[in-house]
Order: structure tokens, then sequence, then C-alpha cells
């Protein structure tokens, strides 16, 4: 098994084929590095970009008077006061730039009726309306422009179905990298003094999510391995409506955010419209992290309907009849599969990876010559994303990260992987993927993964069942070691899952212990043995570093270099 | 899964022919027959979900998909036409249904292609 290593050179190893990866690696490749662009599964066909739902972020100001700033003040405002104000900023003035720059690519927006300005759509946070977009269709249409753009540069070479498992770092930073070739069971040896990590989010961690099954946190837990910083493992962003019915849609979430600001209305199994009751103003048009609060307390005191959730109801949404026939896929073919889609069931569904790797405004995180960019970096968005904005910091820090990459890489000496270390990694990938396991097969493990967490560190926690989750994964972990896998060399289907698993579960520990820390409740993360927003003394973000064999963690206070004044925009409760 | 109300709870298991190549052993496609319970045969997709989780994890079949329209990387041949299992719903009346690699593209195992390259 994986008795073959192949030899790779390359400038720049971008991992990843994403919005955040491909933007990554067009841009190093226009600095002339040679830049090798690495997907677990099918570049195009793979990724969570694909399912971006309508929004991309940029104060363009198209649709009234929006600036960047005033997106960069709602974006602050929204994340809670956690966000890296640093990083929200280079986010939110180099917006705009990333929708002309995707035009470039040949993506042609949705624009108004006389074809002069882009259109611009408002969505629940924004203060203005922000969302540019191309209908249903927007991440995909995003995926398939960058693609296109990464075909048209020769020094791209793109390699589809591999896994890469460990970035080689020595005292002088990045010296290379270790990939498992799926379709030929063959190991890769890396050769690069740049790498940039763009694999998305973990979303997979947790059981019920409308993440692309892909999206197992594999380069944060690979970020880690190698010693870089990790930032807010804690956050975890729900999606406040997703379908619960029928089965096979669990999970996916009914498009989009556009809904609250035209007017959906959300019910209880008592016909109430409980939003009324929480926030008597606002009503349903409140950020993703409370409304999914709200929704998940009514289902578990009782109030959910027949299949565990609530009823989300268009009837109210004049404009829906015209948005159902826009974007059938969204509506419609629910209709098939047997939903009603006036009045929809739906509930909470894990949906974005707040915390990750940390990062600086260059997009280099805390080992030289590793970048990362896209979900996988932690606190752009603090303890709350508004809708639109991922796409957002996937162009904006993939730009940065693809371009710092290939300038480091045309100013090092390339030198081979180091030996040693390749033969370390293989030592270790045996230890993960046993040839004589007599075990569990990883995909049962996998799923009791996925159910311990979604219960126990999901949308409303509390210490003792944090606790109970660490437990849990440290007896996963043990047995993760005699795991039982198909003996076939070419596309081990199981091969994937194990090595999926390893860093689901070390990922796990983190995200359970860093919840268990956090003793308040702020945006995503709400602990019901401490349900009040406390600035006065979790105004900070947790870290984590592997040093050896041992986690540390320790925490930071959030600065405010540009907006300081600590204000709330909703009544949350506090201390 | 999708109409789980609709399918017979009960009703005939299907009958599922899969077309299977295994690149270590050299030897020509042939074919296997898998039985699934109605109840879990409402997709495509969801039948081979249940044959790798539950009969053959050896099966080759990708599970880096998106489950729903998007991403295109599920696309099988099912009963000699191309369809993405995610799309593809099975009638409850339907007893048996042949399932072979998507044409398009080399075969990698099972019903994996090498979308890089097209035939």
């Amino acid at each position: 098994m994986l008795s073959t290593v192949a030899q790779v050179k390359t400038d720049v190893l971008i991992i990843g084929s994403g919005a955040a990866g491909a933007r990554a690696a067009i841009e190093a490749a226009e600095f002339t590095a040679a830049v090798t662009l690495a997907a677990k599964g099918a570049p195009r066909r793979s990724g969570t970009t694909n399912l971006a739902g309508v929004h991309y972020a940029a104060a363009l100001g198209h649709a009234d008077e929006d600036t960047p700033w005033e997106h960069f003040h709602d974006t602050i405002v929204e994340a809670r006061w956690l966000a890296d104000q640093e990083l929200a900023r280079v986010m939110c003035l180099h917006g705009p730039k990333s929708v002309h720059d995707l035009e470039r690519y040949g993506l042609h927006w949705y624009r108004t009726p006389d074809g002069t300005h882009y259109k611009q759509l408002p969505a629940p946070g924004h203060s203005f309306n922000r969302g540019v977009h191309y209908n249903g269709k927007t991440g995909k249409m995003v995926q398939d422009a960058l693609i296109d753009e990464v075909k048209r540069h020769p020094n791209i070479h793109l390699l589809g179905d591999v896994f890469i498992t460990q970035i080689l770092v020595d005292d002088s930073g990045v010296v290379g990298a270790v990939g498992i070739h799926l379709e030929r069971g063959e190991l890769l040896a890396i050769s690069t003094r740049s790498v940039v990590i763009a694999t998305g989010g973990a979303g997979m961690v947790f059981k019920v999510t409308d993440m692309e099954t892909g999206s197992t946190g594999d380069g944060i837990a690979m970020a880690f391995r190698a010693g870089a910083d990790l930032i807010a493992p804690e956050m975890h962003q729900f999606f406040p409506t997703a379908f619960v019915w029928p089965e096979t849609l669990r999970g996916v979430a009914v498009n989009s955010s556009q809904l609250w600001k035209l007017g959906l209305r959300l019910y209880n199994a008592n016909d109430e419209r409980f939003m009324e009751r929480y926030y008597p103003e606002q009503k349903e048009h409140m950020p993703r992290d409370i409304l999914s609060q709200c929704i998940f307390r009514e289902i578990t005191e009782g109030r959910g309907a027949e299949h565990g959730g609530v009823w989300l109801d268009t009837r109210w949404i004049e404009e829906f009849e015209t948005l159902r026939r826009d974007r059938p896929r969204s509506y419609i073919w629910p209709e098939k599969l047997g939903v009603n889609v006036q009045r929809i069931e739906v509930a909470p569904t894990y949906h974005f990876t707040l915390g990750g790797i940390r990062i600086n405004t260059e997009a280099e995180t805390t080992i030289p010559g590793l970048y990362a960019a896209g979900e996988v970096v932690g606190a752009t968005h603090g303890a709350n994303r508004l809708a639109g904005n991922a796409l957002t910091e996937c162009l904006v820090f993939g730009e940065i990260a693809g371009r710092n990459a290939a300038l480091r890489a045309l100013s090092t000496t390339a030198r081979p992987a180091p030996e040693a270390m390749v033969r370390a990694e293989c030592q270790r990938l045996r230890g993960v993927l046993p040839e004589t396991g007599t075990g569990r097969r990883p995909r049962a493990i996998y799923d009791d993964l996925r159910h311990a967490m979604y219960h126990n560190v999901g949308i409303v926690r509390d210490g003792r069942r944090l606790r109970a989750a660490v437990r849990r994964v440290a007896e996963l972990r043990e047995e993760v070691r005699s795991v039982q896998l198909t003996n076939t060399q070419h596309y081990n289907v199981e091969w994937i899952w194990a090595l999926e698993l390893d860093g689901m579960l070390e990922l796990a520990d983190l995200f359970a212990t860093g919840a268990e820390m956090r003793t308040e409740s702020r945006g995503a993360h709400y602990r019901e043995d401490y349900p009040l927003l406390d600035n006065e003394n979790w105004l900070k973000n947790i870290l984590v570093r592997r040093e050896g064999k041992r986690h540390v963690y320790w925490t930071e206070p959030v600065t405010l270099p540009y907006l300081s004044e600590v204000k709330m925009r909703y009544a949350e409760p506090s201390r | 899964m999708i109409n789980q109300e609709n399918a017979p709870k009960n009703g005939k298991p299907l009958q599922v022919n899969v077309l299977r190549y295994d690149p270590e052993s050299g030897g020509a496609p042939y074919w296997q027959t898998y039985t699934v319970p109605r109840r879990r045969a409402s997709r495509v997709l969801d039948v081979l979900e249940y044959i790798q989780d539950e009969l053959d994890p050896g099966l080759g079949y990708r599970r880096h998909i998106c489950h729903n329209l998007v991403c295109h990387s599920c696309y099988v041949n099912v009963n000699g036409h191309a369809r993405m299992t995610c799309q593809a719903l099975i009638k409850p009346d339907v007893a048996e249904i042949r399932i072979e690699p998507y044409g398009d593209f080399v075969p990698i195992r099972d019903l994996i292609v090498d979308y890089a390259q097209p035939r």
C-alpha cells in the first residue's frame, strides 16, 4: 500500500479548487509562478462554492448610496464585534474590485434593465442593497468563471482527485507537501516553498449541513498539524431555514436570505408567529444567529411541527411566484419531491465555519510560506457572518494569497521535499490507513462523530454536553486506529473517509474545547449555562496551536483600530 | 427519501445491476446485482449511497457531491441514459435498474470516471 512515491515540483501549491483556491491560482500564475492546483474531487464539480446561494456582497453603490465603509461597519456590528477588523476591512474595501475581476473572467452579473448598473439585492444585516448576483446560480457561475480562467493559464497545472495530507515545515517555513493521488493510489512528494490552503469549511463534522460532502475541514486540520495558529474554534454558523423533510433534502438550505427582506413569516406548530414574541419590532427580520436560536428553541420546547421543524410561510411574499419560477432548483425541484413551497417545514442547518486558520491581511499564516484564504480562515466574520460575505472573502483573500505565495516562490530557491519528512508522513499514513484493521468501517465512526457533534456542540450548548463531546471524540479517536478498510489501490473511497476522519476528529476536539472555554453567549455561540453576552470579559478571541503533542489554548483581546465604540445592534441579553 | 411516504414501505426490493470495473485485476467490466429495500430507493443517489454504506464499501462511486443538482459530479448512465443520480427519481413500480459509468469520460474504477479525460 502506498509504496510508490511520485515526485512533483512546483513554485506554488494551492490546495482546494473552489473560489478562493482558483482565484489564488490565477493571481499566482499572472505573476509567472508555476502553479499546481490540487483538488480532492473533480475540479469545477467539487467544493462548496457551487452551492453558494444568491448574494455576492460588494458595496458598489449601484442601487443606493452604499460605500465599502458602510459594508465594513455592518460586517463588524453583525459579527458581534468579534471579527478581526483588519481582515474585515480588507474584504469590504476590495469587494467591489473582485466583482469586476469575475466579470473579466466571464461572469455576466445581473444588471439593471438599461444595462448600465449591477443589480444589487437586499439581505438581512446589510444596511444597503449590496448583493450582486446571478439569481439562484451565483455560486455555480462564480466557480465556472474561475475554472474557465484557470484553464486559460498554461502555467496552472490542475490536479484533480488528489488528497493533500501534510504540509512539510522546517525552521525556514514551508519546504514541501505530501499527498495521495487517489486515482493511482500512489504518494506524491511535492517540492514547493509556497502553499495556499483553500480547502473551505468543516460542515461535515456536524450531522446536518448544507455544505458539499467534501467539506471536512482537512485544510484546517493540516495547518494545525503543521503548527499554525487557529482562531475562534468555537464559532460555527447555522443557517436558520433548511428543509427537514423529505429526508433526502434534510439540511439543504431554503434559499435565500432575500426572503426575509421580502416578508417571509415563521410559525410554530400552534400557528403562532413566534418571532413576534422574541422580537416584536423586527420579527423575522433578524440575523442568522438569532433566528437559528429562536427556531431551535421553539423546536426543543415542544412547539415544533411533525418532522421537528417550524413552518416557513411564503404566502406573504408578493414576489414569490416570480422567485419560484426564476429559481426552479430552490422551489420547483422540492415540489417534485413532495414539498409544499407555500408552507415549508424548516430547521437550522450547519452553514459556515466561522473559525479557522489565523492569517494577517497578507493572507500569511503564522508559518512562513503557508498562506490561507476563504472559509478555511478564522475571525474574518467574528461570531456571525452576513449573507454574501463568504464569496467576497474567497475572491479577495484568494487574490492576496496567490500574489504573496508567488512572490515568495519566485524569490526563494526551491529544493526537493526533504526525504526524511516524506518518510515520516508515509509512516503516519500507514497508521491512518491500517492494512489489517478489524474494527468498524470508517463510515460508521464518521456518522457517530457527526451525530455527537451536532447534538452536543450545535446551536445550543452547555458545559456538561461539551465535556461529553470531548470524551466521545477521544473514544472515537481510539477506535479509529483499528478501522477496517477495503484493500484496493485505485480510488479507494474508504481511504478518503479514513483520511477525512483523522482530521475531523482532531478538529472536533478543538471545536468542543473552544466552546467550553467561552463562558458567555455571542452570535453563533449560545451557551444555555451562560446565556448572557459579556463584553467585559469576552471581547476576545480564543486561539489554539499544537506544540509537540500538546494543544496550547490562549485568548487575545479583540483590537478595535477602526470602529471602537462597541454598540450592539439588537437587544441581546447581556451582563 | 423523497417520497418515503409514497414509496411502498414493504414493497418488493429493487434489483440494482451495477457495471463494475477493477483497474487492478485488469479484467473486463462485469455486472453485479444488489438488492435495495424500497424505502431506500427513491433516487438513484440514495440507492448507490445505500449500497456503499450498507452492502459493499468497496463499490467505487464518488461521494464528494452536492446532493442538490448543482455540482454535476454524480453522473452515471441509468438504463442507458446519462443522468445525475441526485435528479434520477425511481418510480415505485420499477423492479430493476441498470447503472453503468458515465460514458463520456474514461473510467477509473466502477462508477467513478475521470472528468479530466473525455473519451
